[in-house]
């Protein structure tokens, strides 16, 4: 469909029509209290605690297990998949260590998406090796 | 380095609650506003702009202040929307999505342009939304998805054409 500059204009006067709705001041007054607080209940996500040790040795098991399914790949790719996944397995796994592995990641030509779920399901660590899924990967913060 | 002085950013780094409450005070109706178009109501919106807080303040060691406080945190306000997508898999139902709007507006028209906005593939909708209800142009977009300012415009044609063609009946 081409689109062309009234149709943009069009658009956008349309979307005005869904109008924003603000919850109760309250809501923001008490904001950064309800954060520290939970914060504070729960100084690290679980996984961190739990799961991130356990989850560099899992990461390791499975970039082995990736490592034989592409057993043809450059052993010089599979090497840059193990210490990117090591530096995001770690604790201090930031926004620039994952900025790090994506680029690791993305020199070494990988594309395998692996996840760690924790039993609820709601949280999400996830060693993955694929630029699209960038947004994934950064949700184990 | 960008508009934090050194000190505000040296306190948020060691998690001074004052200077997070303070960064908190200055960006949560910003976050909030994105959080809202992102999930589509409000009581998913402030569960939302609580996360993307909470998340912020346990990387705020990893902050470096290469970009201002406010782009880092729309950044994590776009992954924590994704997250929050695949958790959802949809929007809630509309009867109980929708707040009852002001006489002045058309029910019908704003409930098509919030599906409309809703059924974009994220990326896209996420860049419609950045762009025309937060108002950021689609160089400051590049950078807080950190990608080219090129497939953000396309990203953004992308979205009008898709939201022409579903709202084609209101044009």
């Amino acid at each position: 469909m081409k689109i062309i500059d009234s149709d943009i204009e069009k658009i956008e006067r349309l979307a005005g029509a869904w109008s924003l709705e603000m919850p109760d001041e309250r809501f923001f007054i008490n904001l950064p209290a309800k954060v520290l607080d939970k914060a504070a209940a729960s100084p690290r996500p679980w996984w961190t605690r739990v799961a991130a040790p356990a989850g560099a040795v899992a990461a390791m098991a499975l970039l082995l297990a990736a490592g034989a399914i592409f057993a043809g790949r450059e052993v010089r790719g599979t090497d840059r998949m193990f210490r990117a996944a090591a530096e995001w397995s770690s604790e201090s796994a930031d926004w620039d260590g994952i900025d790090r592995v994506l680029s690791e990641a993305s020199e070494a030509g990988v594309s395998g998406l692996h996840h760690y779920l924790d039993p609820s399901g709601l949280e999400t660590a996830v060693l993955a090796m694929d630029r699209d899924d960038y947004y994934t990967l950064a949700s184990g913060l | 380095m960008a508009d934090q002085p050194q000190d505000t950013l040296e306190r948020l780094k060691s998690k001074d609650s004052n200077a997070f409450t303070e960064a908190v005070r200055a960006n949560q109706q910003a976050i909030y506003r994105l959080a809202y178009r992102l999930t589509g109501n409000v009581e998913d919106a402030m569960d939302l702009t609580q996360e993307v807080f909470l998340r912020a303040f346990r990387a705020l060691p990893g902050f470096r202040g290469d970009s201002d406080i406010r782009t880092w945190l729309y950044r994590i306000a776009i992954n924590a929307g994704s997250s929050w997508r695949k958790r959802e898999k949809v929007f809630a139902p509309l009867d109980q999505a929708l707040e009852v709007p002001s006489p002045k507006e058309d029910p019908e028209l704003r409930m098509a342009v919030r599906d409309a906005v809703e059924a974009l593939p994220y990326k896209q909708k996420a860049v419609f939304v950045m762009h025309h209800y937060q108002g950021l142009k689609h160089e400051e977009i590049a950078g807080i998805t950190d990608r080219t300012v090129g497939s953000v415009k396309a990203n953004y044609f992308q979205a009008v054409a898709k939201l022409k063609r579903k709202l084609e009946g209101f044009l």
